[in-house]
């Protein structure tokens, strides 16, 4: 039995949710985003299920830039991290609330 | 139903995928979430090598699973982050993989069982060879003209009444170009160039996936077509290129395409055999060659040589057109080309074209990157640089010059100094300033901040 591109992108759909689920569930920053990381790795698959199915290379250049992109997001993402835990001695994401009206 | 042993890989692999994501979540430790995020990497990098993206499978494993999850790791070790956070995660969350979740030897284990479990698959599936997957969408077929008719001049070229190249002369190999059409019947016409006198029509039945040349050559003494089907198939190796000869040559019976050597002279032993190399051997009239397989270079020693009599026909280094490039499929025709006297002398004439690069492959990608996503390459190395300018200056301390310092440090010895002065005088000249201070910032005091 053949399996087709359904399959890969139902997987690609669970990773995402599963990614989307401890965005809004943790609180702890790093964890965060590191699923933001599982996210785009989900996106990833996809793009490498429909560039398979299409026998197009161009879905493999969008993914070799978004993992250059995502690199770079986490060089600032953990910059940033590293600073706010300097000031406030947490990375909790709740206490990151300065900004609220 | 059979089970292909790709639907089974797909599927121990998916489970550990899906596994370790939600152990990732789930975890109470920072360190051990990021242990699972790199499984859950490296299984997605084994789904992309069964989706026949090698390239981007192998930087998934060096720059996600390597470069940025050792990053992930350093910054929870700096802060000592593994633990934090972790009174305010809700509870209710962990009742279902509760036991999964709480203890830290039992993360372990699972994580431990789901990456043997990960390894034993990937290196049996490895061992076992490729997965074989079949693209699913076609190709239009593609169709070149090959001017291999000497003695009807030059020529255009019509497909469906169209004009797609003009003034084609015999031999003329660099101006053979392939043309994309839609799958189905079309015809094709060949004029004398630059009037309507049509020398042929036909014909021709063209399928999806179809890579085709059509070959102009006389035969009875009057034009006609010859389709042959291309092979531009990826080369297996790399600084290759592969050769197929068709002989239309009128004047032997067979031909055989031999290298001479480095004395450019055809060696034959007592019993009449040659003994150089022969590539192509008793190749008949209007045979189609298989396809050989050559390294990249000149084929300054290459001859042409009729088959019977052991005569050189051509030599291959009279044109500098034989230098064979790297994965190209070349088509070399035999023709016959009239000489002054009335007779014909052979002549070959290459039809070269690229061979695919293989997909998902380092060269198709590179290949891309470097022509149309130029430009995106370039901003996205800029996004880099400035995100590590950036991530300099977000945590760079701010240093205090040597001077502050020092001012500190006196304004800390004054303050006992004012305190002396005040026992001195009975009057605490302190109190009284650091009072005066507090008073200065607002006239009245306010109960509440701004913007409430």
């Amino acid at each position: 039995m053949e399996i087709g591109i359904g399959a890969y992108v139902v997987l690609s759909a669970v990773l995402f949710t599963l990614g989307a689920l401890g965005v809004m569930l943790r609180r702890n920053a790093i964890i965060v985003f590191m699923s933001v990381e599982l996210m785009l790795n989900a996106a990833n698959l996809a793009f490498v299920a429909f560039a398979r199915q299409f026998n197009d290379v161009n879905g493999h250049l969008f993914v070799f830039f978004v993992i250059t992109v995502a690199a770079a997001e986490v060089g600032i993402g953990l910059a940033l991290i590293v600073a706010i835990f300097r000031t406030k001695k947490s990375i909790n994401i709740d206490s990151m609330n300065q900004l609220k009206g | 139903m059979t089970i292909s042993t790709e639907l089974v890989l797909f599927i121990i692999v998916g489970v550990i995928s899906v596994a370790s994501a939600m152990f990732m979540l789930l975890s109470t430790n920072a360190v051990h979430s990021a242990l699972f995020l790199i499984l859950n990497l490296t299984t997605v990098a084994f789904l992309y090598l069964m989706l026949e993206a090698p390239f981007i499978a192998l930087v998934q494993i060096a720059v996600y699973a390597g470069a940025i999850m050792v990053l992930f790791l350093f910054v929870i070790m700096l802060l000592g982050a593994e633990r934090l956070a972790d009174d305010e995660e809700p509870q209710s969350e962990s009742s279902l993989f509760g036991p999964l979740a709480e203890g830290g030897s039992n993360q372990l284990f699972a994580g431990l069982v789901l990456t043997i479990a990960f390894a034993l698959v990937a290196g049996y599936a490895v061992a076992q060879g490729e997965v074989e997957l079949q693209p699913q969408v076609a190709h239009n077929p593609e169709l070149r003209v090959a001017h291999a008719a000497a003695g009807i001049g030059a020529v255009d070229i019509l497909l469906d009444g169209e004009l797609v190249a003009e003034d084609v002369n015999f031999a003329d190999s660099e101006t053979a170009e392939y043309f994309e059409l839609d799958a189905g019947e079309h015809t094709l016409t060949i004029n004398a160039t630059g009037t309507e006198d049509t020398l042929l029509s036909e014909s021709l039945t063209l399928a999806n996936d179809e890579v085709k040349t059509a070959v102009v050559l006389i035969e009875n003494d009057a034009p006609t077509i010859r389709l042959i089907d291309d092979d531009l198939s990826t080369l297996e190796e790399r600084d290759n290129a592969r050769l197929s000869f068709l002989n239309i040559f009128t004047d032997a019976e067979a031909v055989s395409v031999i290298d001479l050597g480095a004395n450019q002279s055809l060696d034959v032993d007592d019993e009449g055999n040659v003994t150089d190399t022969v590539w192509v051997e008793n190749l008949a009239q209007n045979d189609l060659a298989a396809p050989i397989h050559v390294p990249e270079g000149e084929l300054t020693t290459w001859a042409i040589v009729n088959a019977d009599t052991n005569d050189i026909l051509y030599r291959l280094n009279r044109e500098e057109l034989f230098t064979v490039e790297r994965n190209t499929s070349d088509l070399i025709v035999i023709a016959a080309e009239p000489e002054m006297n009335g007779g014909v002398r052979a002549r070959a004439i290459p039809f070269t074209a690229d061979a695919e690069p293989s997909f998902g492959g380092p060269e198709s990608i590179g290949a891309l990157l470097f022509s149309a996503y130029l430009l995106p390459f370039e901003l996205v190395s800029l996004l880099l640089l400035v995100a590590m300018v950036g991530a300099i200056l977000l945590t760079q301390r701010v240093s205090v010059p040597v001077e502050q310092r020092k001012r500190d440090v006196r304004r800390r010895v004054s303050r006992p100094l004012a305190s002396v002065v005040a026992a001195q005088t009975g009057q605490n000249i302190f109190a009284e300033s650091a009072d005066s201070e507090a008073q200065a910032p607002g006239e009245e005091p306010q109960t509440q901040p701004a913007g409430q």
